[in-house]
């Protein structure tokens, strides 16, 4: 150890001077969220995506888009022209080729509307089962019972 | 110390609107000064860099509470000897850290006078935190007596009793090890 002259003066000027590590400043840079140019990061990400300030929100902005009306319209648009073509081609095949634009446009929003009808749950036994059908399963039962008679004859 | 205007005035009004040049441009400035006031409060290098880190990722928010009414370097001081005694004192109530370890006094590098530095650390040492911080900006990096006022919100005429007292003890310290050498 030094021997001591009585000077703190001296003491204190050779004293140890650390210097801040090169690394500590990119730290803090990182932790400070400030960013060159004069906004923080979630302001610079506000301006970016509309308000949103996260990658989850980008994302979810994102998707919006697609989701969006547009996308939606043109869906319908090439479901309804699809449709409108079906109708054409099943109403030429059954002799009706001359029908006009307008009963075929009916006719595919019908179609369009007893699509919605099949996908909706039913709910009743009603709905569950056709009227229609039944009819058509009770004139199967009489076939059914004139054929058994024709067997009995026979 | 660094008047408060000019590009110091600027680096703060850049800082305020959370430009990052400003907070560059005061971490360059005043870094290494704070670096070693932590240093010599805290007796450790490592919670120094701590602290240092803490007060410059914090200051763009702190900064709202700088009123310029004395210079900056003057303010971070004051904000840097807060924050030290602050991790003392968590530290005294966890009774984890042993702050007045010697190993800690060990000087990191070697060169001529390794042993200077070795015998301040350990002078210092035998000083509360609050002195060694007071005793270091006065000796160390001859802050006058008008700031260190401002700094530890003291009368000049009890700063000075302070500092005479530290410089004592320090001495007493001082000639005591450098009798027990001569034996």
């Amino acid at each position: 150890m030094k021997k001591f002259d009585g000077s703190i003066k001296g003491l204190f000027e050779e004293a140890e001077r650390l210097t801040p590590p090169p690394g500590l400043w990119r730290a803090i840079e990182a932790r400070s969220g400030l960013t060159a140019g004069g906004h923080d990061r979630e302001s610079a990400a506000q301006s970016m995506h509309g308000g949103g300030s996260e990658a989850g929100e980008t994302d979810a902005a994102g998707a919006g888009f697609w989701s969006g009306s547009w996308i939606r319209l043109a869906a319908s648009l090439v479901l309804a022209a699809g449709l409108l073509g079906l109708s054409v081609i099943f109403k030429d095949r059954l002799g009706q080729g001359n029908a006009s634009t307008a009963s075929a446009v009916q006719s595919s929003m019908d179609t369009v509307a007893m699509a919605q009808a099949a996908a909706t749950p039913a709910e009743t036994d009603t709905e569950i089962v056709d009227p229609e059908l039944l009819g058509w399963h009770v004139d199967l039962g009489e076939m059914d019972e004139e054929a058994d008679e024709a067997e009995e004859i026979l | 110390m660094t008047a408060f205007g000019g590009p110091e005035r600027k680096s703060i009004e850049q800082l305020r609107v959370g430009k990052l040049e400003g907070l560059q441009w005061i971490y360059e400035t005043h870094s290494q000064r704070i670096l070693n006031q932590c240093y010599r409060i805290l007796l450790s290098r490592e919670q120094a860099e701590d602290v240092l880190q803490d007060l410059f990722v914090k200051l763009p928010e702190s900064i709202v509470d700088f009123r310029g009414e004395s210079a900056l370097g003057t303010w971070l001081y004051r904000v840097a000897h807060n924050m030290c005694l602050n991790r003392l004192q968590q530290a005294k109530n966890r009774n984890k850290l042993e702050w007045e370890n010697a190993e800690d006094l060990v000087p990191h590098n070697g060169g001529a006078s390794v042993e200077t530095r070795d015998l301040l650390g350990k002078a210092m040492a035998v000083l509360d935190a609050e002195t060694r911080s007071l005793l270091w900006l006065k000796e160390g990096e001859g802050v006058p007596l008008k700031e260190l006022t401002d700094i530890f919100g003291l009368p000049e005429g009890t700063l000075k009793s302070k500092l005479s007292r530290a410089r004592d003890r320090v001495r007493e310290y001082l000639e005591k090890e450098s009798r027990v050498e001569k034996v």
